[in-house]
This record gives structure tokens, C-alpha cells and sequence, in this order.
């Protein structure tokens, strides 16, 4: 990680959000760590960089009760294996994480895509852009879908008690 | 005279001595019946005459004479002997003067006389005796009687209405046949009536005054109607005469007849001879040689003899030319037989020797006894008609020539959608009988999926008389498979609009539709790639930009300036081909809208279009106007990059030596509208004024003015979609004018 942690928010709780990314390219993962920490959200990211793989992910954390919680999804729209839309109509049929946040990632303006993201109820929609001034701006809406989401950071606390 | 006869023998007779004597001889020999009786009525004398008379030889003194006679008065009442003359004159009465009796003998024979009794007195004027002769008017009786029963026998046998009216109209006499006429009424119902009653009340006053006429003594004739019984009318025509009573009485005597079916016939015959000169058409009666025996007035006008001229010559004189002189001796043969000759065409001559194509129908004309005795001619000329059948049967000829030497299969159908032609294509095409012309020919090849839409097509177009394009699929036998066909059929009116024929051909596009499929394959493909592979560059040149950015942010201090520089031009590189792409995106999907087109309001589109380049024309300060622009039927999407393509590169390509002015404006022209986007910027060089709108076209480096190169060619393409025309006029340094059209 090449930038410093400047930490604006504090957990309400004694741990980082829980933060799955599905992204295949390297070099946008490494900018959206980057916005991570320029807007200092303490976070626990866990990458995977495969639309299928993704989907085992959810399958995985749905069936184990021990799993820890999942506070946003990152979904790029175009992943290899399984779509971006596969994955969040996976994510919407679990039991443990259909309420989850989701901020959908797309390259360039495409209506079709939008209209994917709206059906899936993605709760945002983000459009990657080519600066890199801009791009950071995925780090403010990150925390304000976190904070939105707030109600739902007494679960957290709850699953943290039972583990 | 022969009563004075009878006076003047009596002293005679008186004054003999015997019956024997020679005056008694010369009494015989008289042939005319004498006796003579006493006061009482016995015989004292009669000749021999009167024996003959009376048929016996009396006896003288005992006999009287009559009494062995039954004797009858002229109306057949019968006599009583004491009521015969001679006796009422032995009675001293007066006798009627020229009584006509009859008097029937023992031996039952008749006779008629006229008895001219007269008395012998005694010097004190007693009575003593009488003396009759007898006149035998037997043989005048008879014949008066036979001209009785004659004239009552004519009277009652002739068909015609015999009538005897008194002078104020009084019906005194009436045949059968005239009671059939005015009725049918009886005698007892007629006769006594007045005869004006039946007579229609439009002739009643002049029947009236023709009575009186002929009852005051003037023979004379009158047609006139009646009203019988029954309300029937009859046109009458009578002939009457006065005729004189013995007692100077004058009545009239008509003998009428219904000349109704007459009247008929001559006003059938009038109105026949006026549509026999009315008609276009020559009618020429002629008899069974041929000889012309009426000609009428188109006779004369068609074949140019007058009725004078023709009437009394043969046809085959008149108006046969010499080569077709067999001709006559057939029409007649046949015309004897009792047949007829329908629409016979054929050539006859003119009195001017010119030759005319008539055609004929000729039919046997036959007398009351149903004998044929000459024959009725229509002649019709067919000059104009056989000009045209000539030509048709040549346009016929060459129509199929053309059909045949044409590459699609070619059809023509009846009004009613029978098919009565294929040209040579259809039979090498189909294999198809010949003969066949039914439905199931071109069912037969059709593929199935297309049966019922190209039947459909068909019979609603031969309903509504409308023409039709329609594609459908023919098997073709040889290649084993199905081909596409375009079948177009067209229906040919006449000049009252009544389909006379249908038109139609089939076209093989099977190679059309093949390149067509493959082309909207690979446009589709293309779009899909083009779509596709902007996006995924899109990414990389991202990250380029992005880490560049990013290295020049954190690692400065590490950075040479010629590092920083080539940095700058990685970007800048990455920049513009991020600008092409998105242009190409754009060029791409320029005419992707395959919705009807709306319409769009040509001046919210200018709106929205300068609202997208509210930065660049702040930044030149430019000025953009326009006159009112019109409502159109395109995409305002379209419309849009239009204006923003157009009025951004006038802005773009500004002269540095004046504020830039846009004015855009729009007006009708040859059915499209024609939109201009005038500026004053730097203008083009005319060389280049038709390769501007091709893609990646550039007059101008980066450096200079920034640009890809794709703008105009997005332009021309969504012009071209709309089969609209765009182009430039420009004079380098002063501006350019940039129009398009779009349409109504």
C-alpha cells in the first residue's frame, strides 16, 4: 500500500468494515484501496478478481453462520466467469446478505448496464472514470452508503457478540 | 191498274150468254186467276188460270172458293176465310188496296198473291155477286224473301259490327259480331240504348255530328274509339250510309270494324322504319335472289349508294367484291335452309370501289305462311375494330416477345384473377404443364410458410384493384432448394377505370436477399465489435491516463523533465485516442435507431445541442442565432449531433481575428428541409470540400486545431439514413456554409 492511512471515520464498532471487491484489473483494485484509505474508512477488503468465484464466495459465507459479516459489495460489472449481474442477483437471494449494500462499477456510460444495475438493486451506480482527481470520488460515496447503512451496524455488533 | 182490270171485264163478262162462248175461251187464255162469285160467296165463274192457282177444279154454286185454302198474311198471321178481302168486300166494307197473302193449297204447296176483289150490285146497288182477280206474286215474293235471308245471312256472318242508328243515336240494330265488340252485351241490352254511350268522350261530339250528317242524307267514314262493356278500348273505323225509310224517315246504316291491332301494327311499323333510320348500323332487306328490296339511310351513308340506286339491284353486284363473289350464292343457301348468318366479318365494297371490313347477320324474313321470302342484313362496320384487333394481336405479339426475352418470370391474369399467361421463364423455371393456368401452378412451388400471405396478397389485390410487391419463396428444382422471388403485380385499367388484365412478374432476388442477410449479419457484427472493442479501450487508456497522472503526483521529486515531458505526451496520447473512440462509438451508432422516427422540434434540439457546448462557446465567445426552425420527422438524438458536430466545428475552426458568428436556418426546397449553418470562421479550401465528410478526414494537426476527424462523418451518415444530401460552400478566410436536408 503506497498511501497513508488518513482515517477520518472511526468504526463505531471495534472492528473495519467488511468490504468484498469483485474487480478483475489490478490497477483499478490498487485505486480503489487508495480511495479506501484517502477517505480513511478502516475496512477489511477481500478481493476476488472472478465473477464465479464470487459467486462461491457467497454461497460459502450465506451457509456458514461462522462467517463474518458483509458490510458493501464492489461489483465491476464486467468480470470474467460470471457476470456483475449474476453476482448481484446471488448476492439478493441470500438469506444472511440480501440487505447488503452494493455499488455497481462500470468503464464507460453504457445505458444496458444501468438498467442492470437498477433491476438488481444495486444501491448506487458508479462510472469509472478517466482522472484520477475523479476517480477518487468512489471513496466519498463509499462512506456515505456505509453510513446510510448504519442501522444495520447493531447486526454487526450482534454477529461480532456471537462470535 | 189490275183492280181496274177486274171493274172494267165485269160488263163483259155480265153480258155473255155462256160460259162457253168465245169471250169464255179468251178469259182462259188470260194467265192471270179470275172468279166470280154471288152475294153469298159461291163460285158462279172462275178461269182456267185460277184453277191452276188454286190447285183444284171447283164446284160452280156449291164452292166457295178460298175456303179450301189456308191463307196467311205477309208476317205469317193467319186469315180467316171471313176476313179475306173478297169476303169483307161481299160485305160491303173497303178493302185494302195490294194486300201480299199466302195461300196454301190442299196438296200443302204455297203461293203468294194480292187479291183485288171488287162487287156487282144490283140496279137498286145490292150486292149481287163479286168478282176477284188474283195476281200470283209468288215468284216476286221469293226472290224478295231470298234477298231478306241473303242480307240477314251476310248480316249475321260478317265479322264486322253491322249497325242501323236512328238519327238521335238510338241503337236500332246490332250484329253478333258488333255486340261482341261493344260488350259482349245481348241484343235486349243494346238495341233501344243510345249508341253515343260507348263511344270514348274524346270522340263522343264528333260521332255525334257524323250521325246527324249521315242521317240527314251524306255517305261518309269516321275512325273512332270505343269503350266497351268491360272498359276495353277499340280504334273503330266505320263506313256508313243514309238509308231512306218508306216513311221518309232517314236512318244510318254503318258497317264498322276494330282496326285496333291495325293502329297497332302501323305505329309498330312507324316506330320499326324510324329505328331502322336511326340506326349506325346499314339495314338491307333483299329477297331470296339477292335483289336489294330497302335499304336504309346508314345503308346509304356506310356503302354510299342511295336507296334509289341500291333498291331493285343484286348484293352480289352492289357491293361483293369480285373475290369473294361465292360468297352470296352461300348466304343465300343458307338463308333458304331458314338459317342464319351471325357476325359473319368480311369485306364489301363501296360505291367509290374502296373496300370496308363489316361483319353481317343476316336472318331469313318469312311471310304470314311462315315461308321464307327474303332476308333482313345488318351490316356493321368493323374497319376501326379490325385495326385495332390488328394491333393488339401485333401488341400481343410483341409483349410476349419482350416477356419472353426477360429475365424474370412474367404473368397476366384476367380482371377476375385467372391466370391466362406465362412467359418461356416460368416454364424453365417450373418444369409446368403448359396448359395449366389453375391456382395450384404457382401454389404447387411456393413454400409453405409463404402460401397463405401471397394468396392473401393476391385476392385482396384483384378485390381492391390495387398493384402489390410481396417476397415468397419458389422452389427451384434444379439447385434442390428454395429461392427468394420478388413478385410485383400491377393492374391495367382501361379509360373507365375497370381492370382489363393484371401484369405480373416475379423477380429472382435470391442473391439480393442472400448479400442483404449476410450485410445486416456483418453491419450487426461490426456494430457489436465496434461497441465492444470502444469499451475495452476504453479501460487500458483509463489506467494510462489515471497512473500517469499518478506518478507525476507522488513520484515529482523522483522526475527528471524529460521524464515530466514524455509523461505529458503519454497522456496527451492516451487523451485523444480516448476522444477517438468515443467519436468512433459515436459513428458507430449514428443511425442504430431503427424506431420511427418522432418528431422533433428542430429549436429545443438547438437548445439542447448549444447546452452541450455551453463550455466551448463561452470559452470563444461565440454568437449563435437562428431563424424560427421547423417540426421534422427524424430522431432529435440525430438532429442533435447534427448541430453539435456542425456549430461546434464553427466554433472550433474560428478566425482569430473576429468574434465567430453561427447562424443556423432551415427552409423547404423540393420537398425536404434544408438546414444551413452559416460561420465566419476560417473556411475550407474547395479541394477539399468533398473529402471532409469521410472518416478520420483531417485539414488541420492536433497541434493547430484539436480533433479526430469522425464528427463530419458522423454527420453524413445520419444524413444518409435519411436519404438526405450534406454538403459544404465555403470561401477560405471568410467562412463556411454547411447545409443538409432532411425530410418533410
Amino acid at each position: 500500500m503506497f498511501l497513508h492511512a488518513r482515517p477520518y471515520m472511526e468504526p463505531t464498532e471495534m472492528r473495519p468494515f467488511e468490504i468484498l471487491l469483485a474487480e478483475d484489473s489490478q490497477a483499478d483494485v490498487e485505486l480503489i484501496r487508495e480511495a479506501l484509505l484517502e477517505h480513511g474508512i478502516p475496512c477489511s477488503l477481500k478481493v476476488i478478481s472472478d465473477g464465479t468465484r464470487a459467486i462461491e464466495f457467497l454461497n460459502k459465507i450465506d451457509t456458514d453462520p461462522k462467517a463474518p459479516a458483509l458490510d458493501l459489495l464492489l461489483l465491476d460489472m464486467r468480470l470474467p466467469g460470471s457476470d456483475g449481474d449474476e453476482v448481484l442477483s446471488r448476492l439478493r437471494a441470500t438469506e444472511r446478505y440480501a440487505q447488503t449494500p452494493v455499488i455497481m462499477m462500470t468503464g464507460l456510460s453504457s445505458a444496458s448496464h444501468k438498467e442492470g444495475a437498477v433491476q438488481h438493486n444495486a444501491t448506487t451506480y458508479f462510472e469509472k472514470p478517466s482522472t484520477l482527481e475523479e476517480f477518487m470520488r468512489i471513496g466519498a460515496i463509499i462512506r456515505r452508503v456505509l453510513e446510510q447503512s448504519g442501522g444495520r451496524t447493531a447486526e454487526r455488533a450482534k454477529c461480532k457478540g456471537a462470535t | 191498274m189490275t183492280g181496274d182490270l177486274a171493274a172494267f171485264l165485269i160488263p163483259f163478262i155480265s153480258a155473255a150468254d155462256s160460259p162457253e162462248t168465245a169471250f169464255a175461251e179468251l178469259m182462259d187464255a188470260v194467265p192471270v186467276a179470275i172468279y166470280m162469285t154471288d152475294a153469298y160467296g159461291r163460285l158462279t165463274y172462275f178461269n182456267r188460270a185460277a184453277v191452276k192457282l188454286s190447285g183444284r177444279t171447283p164446284e160452280i154454286g156449291t164452292d166457295k172458293w178460298c175456303v179450301t185454302w189456308k191463307i196467311y198474311l205477309a208476317d205469317g198471321t193467319p186469315l180467316p176465310h171471313d176476313q179475306c178481302p173478297m169476303a169483307l168486300a161481299l160485305k160491303g166494307e173497303d178493302v185494302q188496296a195490294g194486300l201480299e197473302c199466302m195461300a196454301e193449297r190442299p196438296d200443302g204447296t204455297r203461293f203468294w198473291f194480292t187479291p183485288y176483289p171488287a162487287v156487282l150490285r144490283d140496279g137498286a146497288g145490292r150486292i149481287t155477286g163479286g168478282i176477284n182477280v188474283l195476281i200470283d206474286i209468288t215468284d216476286r215474293k221469293n226472290a224478295q224473301m231470298r234477298a231478306t235471308e241473303q242480307f240477314r245471312a251476310i248480316v249475321e256472318t260478317t265479322p264486322e259490327c253491322v249497325k242501323i242508328i236512328a238519327a238521335d243515336g238510338t241503337l236500332l240494330f246490332m250484329n253478333p259480331p258488333g255486340l261482341e265488340m261493344i260488350g259482349p252485351l245481348s241484343a235486349e241490352a243494346a238495341i233501344g240504348k243510345s249508341i253515343y254511350d260507348v263511344i270514348a268522350a274524346k270522340d263522343r261530339e264528333r260521332f255525334r255530328e257524323f250521325n246527324e250528317m249521315v242521317c240527314g242524307g251524306t255517305k261518309g267514314s269516321l275512325q273512332f274509339e270505343i269503350v266497351g262493356s268491360k272498359g276495353k278500348r277499340h280504334e273503330m273505323e266505320t263506313h256508313a250510309a243514309p238509308l231512306r225509310y218508306a216513311d221518309g224517315t232517314i236512318v244510318h246504316v254503318a258497317v264498322t270494324h276494330d282496326i285496333t291491332g291495325r293502329k297497332r301494327a302501323e305505329r309498330e311499323s312507324l316506330l320499326l322504319s324510324a329505328i331502322v333510320d336511326s340506326s349506325d348500323d346499314a339495314i338491307i332487306s333483299k329477297d331470296l335472289d339477292g335483289v336489294v328490296t330497302s335499304w336504309n339511310k346508314s345503308a346509304e351513308r356506310l356503302f354510299g349508294y342511295t336507296a334509289e340506286e341500291a333498291i331493285g339491284q343484286t348484293v352480289a353486284k352492289l357491293l361483293i367484291p369480285n373475290d369473294r363473289q361465292e360468297e352470296e350464292p352461300n348466304i343465300l343457301a343458307r338463308l333458304r335452309r331458314g338459317e342464319r348468318v351471325d357476325h359473319f366479318e368480311t369485306v364489301r365494297r363501296r360505291k367509290d370501289g374502296s373496300l370496308l371490313d363489316i361483319s353481317l347477320t343476316i336472318s331469313p324474313i318469312r311471310n304470314d305462311q311462315g315461308k321464307i321470302i327474303g332476308a333482313s342484313k345488318i351490316a356493321r362496320d368493323i374497319t376501326e375494330h379490325k385495326r385495332i384487333q390488328r394491333q393488339l394481336v401485333e401488341s400481343e405479339a410483341r409483349f410476349r416477345q419482350l416477356a419472353d426475352s426477360m429475365p424474370q418470370i412474367v404473368w397476366t391474369a384476367g380482371p377476375d384473377g385467372h391466370l391466362d399467361y406465362y412467359n418461356e421463364r416460368w416454364y424453365e423455371y417450373t418444369g409446368c404443364d403448359r396448359s395449366d393456368f389453375s391456382d395450384a401452378s404457382w401454389e404447387r412451388i411456393l413454400h409453405p410458410d409463404d402460401l397463405q400471405k401471397t394468396r392473401d396478397t393476391w385476392y385482396a389485390a384483384v378485390e381492391s384493384k390495387e398493384p402489390y410487391t410481396i417476397e415468397y419463396r419458389f422452389w427451384d428444382r434444379k439447385e434442390n432448394r428454395w429461392r427468394w422471388f420478388m413478385g410485383r403485380a400491377l393492374p391495367v385499367c382501361d379509360a373507365g377505370k375497370n381492370v382489363v388484365k393484371w401484369l405480373g412478374t416475379s423477380t429472382d432476388i435470391d442473391e439480393q436477399k442472400c448479400v442483404e442477410d449476410q450485410l445486416r449479419h456483418a453491419n450487426a457484427d461490426l456494430e457489436q465489435f465496434a461497441f465492444s472493442a470502444s469499451h475495452d479501450l476504453q479501460e487500458p487508456l483509463r489506467s494510462i491516463k489515471i497512473y500517469s497522472e499518478l506518478l507525476v503526483k507522488r513520484h515529482s521529486d523522483k522526475l527528471q523533465g524529460e521524464a515530466l515531458q514524455y509523461i505529458s505526451f503519454l497522456r496527451g496520447g492516451a487523451t485523444r485516442m480516448e476522444a477517438l473512440v468515443r467519436d468512433l462509438l459515436m459513428y458507430t451508432q449514428a443511425t442504430k435507431f431503427d424506431e420511427p422516427a418522432e418528431t422533433a422540434d428542430a429549436n429545443e434540439v438547438l437548445k439542447a445541442a448549444l447546452a452541450n457546448l455551453g463550455g466551448a462557446i463561452v470559452g470563444s465567445r461565440a454568437q449563435v442565432t437562428s431563424d424560427g426552425l421547423p417540426l421534422l420527422p427524424v430522431n432529435a438524438t440525430h438532429l442533435q449531433q447534427l448541430f453539435q458536430n456542425l456549430i461546434g466545428n464553427a466554433i472550433k475552426y474560428c478566425s482569430p481575428e473576429r468574434v465567430p458568428t453561427v447562424h443556423v436556418r432551415a427552409k423547404q426546397q423540393n420537398g425536404f428541409w434544408v438546414f444551413s449553418v452559416a460561420d465566419n470562421g476560417i473556411g475550407i479550401d474547395p479541394a477539399y470540400k468533398e473529402n471532409i465528410f469521410g472518416l478520420f478526414k483531417r485539414l488541420h494537426n492536433s497541434d493547430e486545431y484539436a480533433g479526430t476527424g469522425i464528427g463530419l462523418a458522423i454527420c453524413k451518415r445520419i444524413v444518409d439514413r435519411y436519404h438526405g444530401r450534406i454538403w459544404v460552400e465555403s470561401e477560405p478566410g471568410r467562412g463556411s456554409t454547411f447545409r443538409f436536408t432532411l425530410p418533410v
